[in-house]
């Protein structure tokens, strides 16, 4: 009987050991979990920090030349952290009104966390867009360096947005800088600033004919002038400069700094030297900006290569500004070319007064943010 | 009569060997919960910690940005003096390009975040890094 009663005890107790690893494993299981789930909460909030470091680094990139279409992405790994992956997708149809949209995914682990926000062009910077990049630099022809088939030396860059358009400038806001606007209807014009006595304005000429249109701006052999001219032309010419002659823009107004051309057609702002006298050490000297939505041509004749054009202390910018196609500026026999680059003053000093001016950049769409679970 | 005395004696140092046994085996699993209880709950906490510290770095100006460098682990304080954190510069960020870069009236400085427990700062709890991008000019945000 007392045997019987042994057996029992032995039975209760091993059940209550069964019972008791099987709550006992249950409890550990519980607490390994909530574990666990803490570490998904750091990866996830590190996931979502990832995907806005690589929206981040697209934006940096739009604001510093890179063209991205369609479908383009970039990625990156961050070394013991993760990885992203961002796509541009245009046209924005996510409603915020966005040129753009950004989907930017954030990987840790495990864990990926999907952001989509909108991104707008920096207000007013179409302009912008034509300006060039340079640091200091340019070249500088001496004896017999010539600067065949370039032109722009190597510390410099171009911005091109394909996409882009350059606005008109709001001429009502220069004031009394403000000459007046011209116009004119038919394919081509001539404007001779002198005889229009319009020495120190900022004049613009509207182009109404059909396009291409072409304005020639005759400076008459004068040799200087303050002359910020605007023009949304094909193309631009100009000729008859003096052999030394020296271009600025209209004076500062209001703190405003003019550039000496802004070109809002597609052609070409050439500078006819065809009428230089052929004398050793002609110059041309530009103290301003050129902002084009074309390209600058140098034209001379190419039996007169020998013809001295130092474009010193001038700043051009432009979308596209081409080589030398006969590959003889430069210097030779103690003659030299110079053209100089000297501004990193993109963004700072605009053209004045384009319609809503702004500092030019990309950025995110404020409370574009949105997040795909 | 004996023999079953003896056997019922038996089969209770056998029950009190199992209890026994049973005993030892739930504190070793209660002591391993707790410490998982405790390394979990470090984890939150560091995890939010890290969180703050990448929003509070979001918020700053590019100039302080600029200042920020890879520094020494630095207690936070109460109630969390328990733990430390400690900002990394990597040189490089993470497309491979300098770190920061400064391009053209642009500014973008990667910059990851460590959370240490104080009593151990030879290994980060956690790590979290993120990209802050600045207008050079203005100081504003252009990102996220």
């Amino acid at each position: 009987m007392k045997n019987r009663k042994g057996q029992a005890l032995l039975v209760v107790i091993i059940i209550m050991a069964v019972v008791m690893a099987v709550f006992a494993n249950s409890l550990t299981t519980g607490i390994r979990s909530h574990s666990l789930t803490e570490t998904e909460v750091y990866q996830r909030e590190q996931a979502l920090y990832l995907a806005e470091t690589g929206v981040n680094r697209m934006i940096f990139n739009i604001n510093n030349g890179a063209t991205y279409n369609d479908g383009d992405s970039i990625s990156g790994t961050v070394s013991g952290i993760g990885s992203y992956e961002s796509i541009y997708h245009t046209p924005d149809d996510s409603g915020y009104g966005g040129s753009a949209y950004i989907e930017s995914i954030g990987t840790v682990g495990e864990f990926s966390r999907k952001i989509f926000v909108s991104v707008q062009k920096g207000d007013g910077n179409e302009a912008f867009k034509y300006c060039l990049y340079t640091s200091q630099g340019g070249r500088d022809g001496i004896n017999d360096d010539y600067f065949t088939n370039n032109i722009h030396g190597v510390n410099y860059r171009y911005n091109t947005q394909p996409d882009s358009s350059m606005p008109h400038p709001d001429m009502t806001q220069y004031g009394s800088h403000w000459q007046r606007g011209y116009y004119f209807v038919g394919s081509s014009a001539i404007y001779r600033p002198f005889e229009w006595n319009d020495n120190n304005k900022v004049v613009y000429i509207e182009a109404r004919g059909s396009s291409p249109t072409t304005l020639t701006v005759d400076f008459q052999n004068y040799s200087s002038i303050k002359l910020s001219l605007a023009t949304n032309a094909t193309n631009v010419i100009i000729k008859n400069m003096n052999g030394s002659f020296q271009w600025r823009p209209a004076d500062e107004y209001e703190g405003y700094t003019f550039p000496i051309i802004t070109h809002s057609g597609t052609g070409e702002v050439e500078f006819d030297f065809n009428d230089f006298g052929n004398n050793w050490n002609e110059t041309l000297e530009l103290t301003g900006f050129i902002y084009t939505a074309g390209h600058i041509f140098m034209n001379y004749d190419a039996t007169f290569w020998w013809i001295h054009i130092p474009i010193s202390k001038g700043v051009i910018s432009g979308e596209v500004m081409e080589g030398d196609p006969q590959g003889k500026l430069g210097g030779d026999d103690g003659t030299r070319t110079n053209i100089n680059y000297v501004t990193t003053d993109y963004y700072a000093n605009p053209p004045p007064f384009f319609p809503s001016a702004g500092n030019g950049k990309a950025k995110v769409f404020p409370g574009s943010f949105r997040e795909e679970y | 009569m004996r023999l079953r005395k003896g056997t019922t004696l038996v089969e209770a140092v056998i029950a009190i060997a199992l209890m026994a046994l049973m005993a030892l085996w739930a504190l070793h699993l209660y002591s391993n919960a707790m410490v998982n209880a405790s390394q979990a709950n470090d984890m939150e906490i560091a995890s939010h910690l890290a969180s703050q510290k990448i929003e509070y770095l979001k918020t700053l100006d590019k100039d302080v940005l600029d200042n920020i460098s890879t520094s020494s682990v630095t207690a936070f304080s109460s109630p969390y003096e328990k733990f430390g954190y400690k900002y990394i510069v990597p040189n490089t960020a993470p497309s491979g390009s300098v770190n920061p870069d400064d391009e053209n009236g642009e500014y973008i400085k990667y910059i990851e975040v460590e959370i240490y427990l104080m009593s151990d700062t030879s290994k980060p709890l956690i790590k979290m890094g993120c990209d802050f991008l600045r207008d050079d000019d203005t100081g504003e945000n252009l990102g996220l």
